[in-house]
């Protein structure tokens, strides 16, 4: 359980006029569940989409399984599955549609089974509502086979049983190795194994 | 698995094909609206066809850019892109080449019929459907660098059109005189060499081009 998969020093981004994170440093362990908590405006979606590569802190230095942050590209399938706000499924085309190109672009092997209901399959992703595009959603990233998932804001449209089976979902994939980062407000049936908030060191 | 994503990029613009061959429906009035215009005098419109051809097909691809990028970015395919197996100037590569199937290869095909409506010669107009044929995925490149600078801007089709169009004279030059040498007889060869330098180049650089302006846009 020691196997640091991400390793974050010294971290300072900007933006607009506020400086963020003021030299944050944190270790990401496999295996372990952490919910980045922090009131709105204090940068939580922008340390995750630090942490998947697409944006380039202004200081600071990633790493990745102790090497280079870069050398995350080489493995196949693609290690971290990262949930904005804005999922990538092209609304215009059906669910299964979506679901195997997703995994073709993660490079995942086999699975192009959805374990999603056989209803939704031929639908449009479009023509899902908000709780079932979100759950189609994480259902995906649940079955990428990446190391590190990170996750902003993965209850908002799910109803109250959605959301506890998927903590539990969470929970078990990270007893299963699987990192799990996710950005919420929401106050877990069961608490994650860190909460990270810059102040509190992590 | 590289394959699925090539049959999604087709199916995508499968799905979109009516809004995807406006490329083409924009070269054909183009095309159209000049001899309606103009005195329909065989020598003269032959003497304007290769202007006409090739600035019809340009206008036609500035046309088409602005749904390059747009919908990716919105969605948040760039993400998905970014964090998954394959380098983003693969992809892009792959887009721009099934755009071009879409909005290049129709005009290619129908720059020959054009061409002979318009009074050129036959040798004239194949050379107009080859100068087409290598002209046109160097427009399609150089308009994805702009496309994805502008990606995240409202209005941004039409700086994209502004920040693209000196780009595209050298092409619109070498083009259309390779056209007008083979309606006087000539040998077109030379224009039509440039304009295949101009497309390796354009192959080589254009997907790492826009890949570097989408994440600049993204972040």
């Amino acid at each position: 359980m020691s196997d640091v998969l991400l390793e974050l020093a010294g971290l300072w981004h900007e933006r607009g006029d506020r400086e963020l994170y003021g030299g944050l440093s944190c270790e990401l362990r496999a295996g372990e569940l952490l919910q980045v908590r922090g009131p709105n405006g204090h940068g939580k979606t922008t340390l995750l989409r630090i942490l998947a590569g697409l944006i380039r802190p202004d200081a600071g230095r990633l790493r990745w399984r102790g090497g280079d942050f870069a050398s995350r590209v080489d493995e196949s399938p693609a290690p971290i599955a990262f949930l904005g706000e804005r999922p990538g499924w092209t609304p215009g085309h059906s669910v299964a549609a979506n679901w195997a190109y997703l995994r073709a672009l993660r490079g995942s092997r086999g699975g192009d089974d959805a374990p999603l209901p056989q209803a939704w399959r031929q639908r449009p992703w479009g023509a899902l509502s908000t709780g079932q595009r979100k759950r189609a959603a994480l259902q995906q990233i649940a079955s990428s086979g990446a190391a590190l998932w990170l996750l902003d804001e993965p209850f908002s449209g799910l109803d109250r049983e959605r959301s506890a089976q998927w903590q539990q979902q969470m929970r078990a994939a990270a007893d299963a190795g699987t990192a799990v980062v996710f950005v919420s407000h929401e106050v877990l049936d069961s608490p994650p194994d860190r909460h990270l908030d810059w102040g509190a060191a992590c | 698995m590289l394959r699925a994503v090539i049959a999604r990029e087709l199916q995508a613009y499968w799905l979109s094909r009516y809004e995807a061959l406006q490329s083409l429906a924009v070269f054909a009035v183009v095309v159209v609206l000049f001899p309606l215009g103009l005195d329909p005098e065989p020598t003269q419109l032959a003497l304007i066809a290769p202007a006409v051809l090739w600035g019809s097909a340009l206008l036609a691809c500035v046309f088409g850019l602005e749904t390059l990028f747009r919908q990716e970015l919105r969605d948040g395919w760039l993400d998905q892109a970014l964090t998954g197996r394959w380098p983003l100037p693969l992809l892009l590569a792959i887009k721009l080449a099934v755009h071009w199937l879409y909005s290049g290869a129709p005009i290619c095909l129908a720059a020959g019929a054009a061409g002979l409506a318009l009074g050129l010669s036959d040798a004239a107009a194949q050379v107009a459907m080859l100068s087409l044929l290598l002209g046109t995925p160097t427009l399609v490149g150089l308009g994805s660098v702009a496309a994805a600078l502008t990606a995240n801007l409202t209005g941004g089709a039409m700086l994209s059109a502004l920040l693209v169009l000196p780009l595209y004279v050298p092409v619109l030059v070498f083009g259309a005189s390779a056209i007008t040498l083979a309606q006087a007889g000539q040998g077109a060869q030379a224009p039509l060499y440039l304009l295949g330098c101009l497309l390796l180049m354009t192959l080589m650089l254009a997907p790492l081009a826009s890949a570097v302006a989408l994440r600049a846009v993204s972040e």
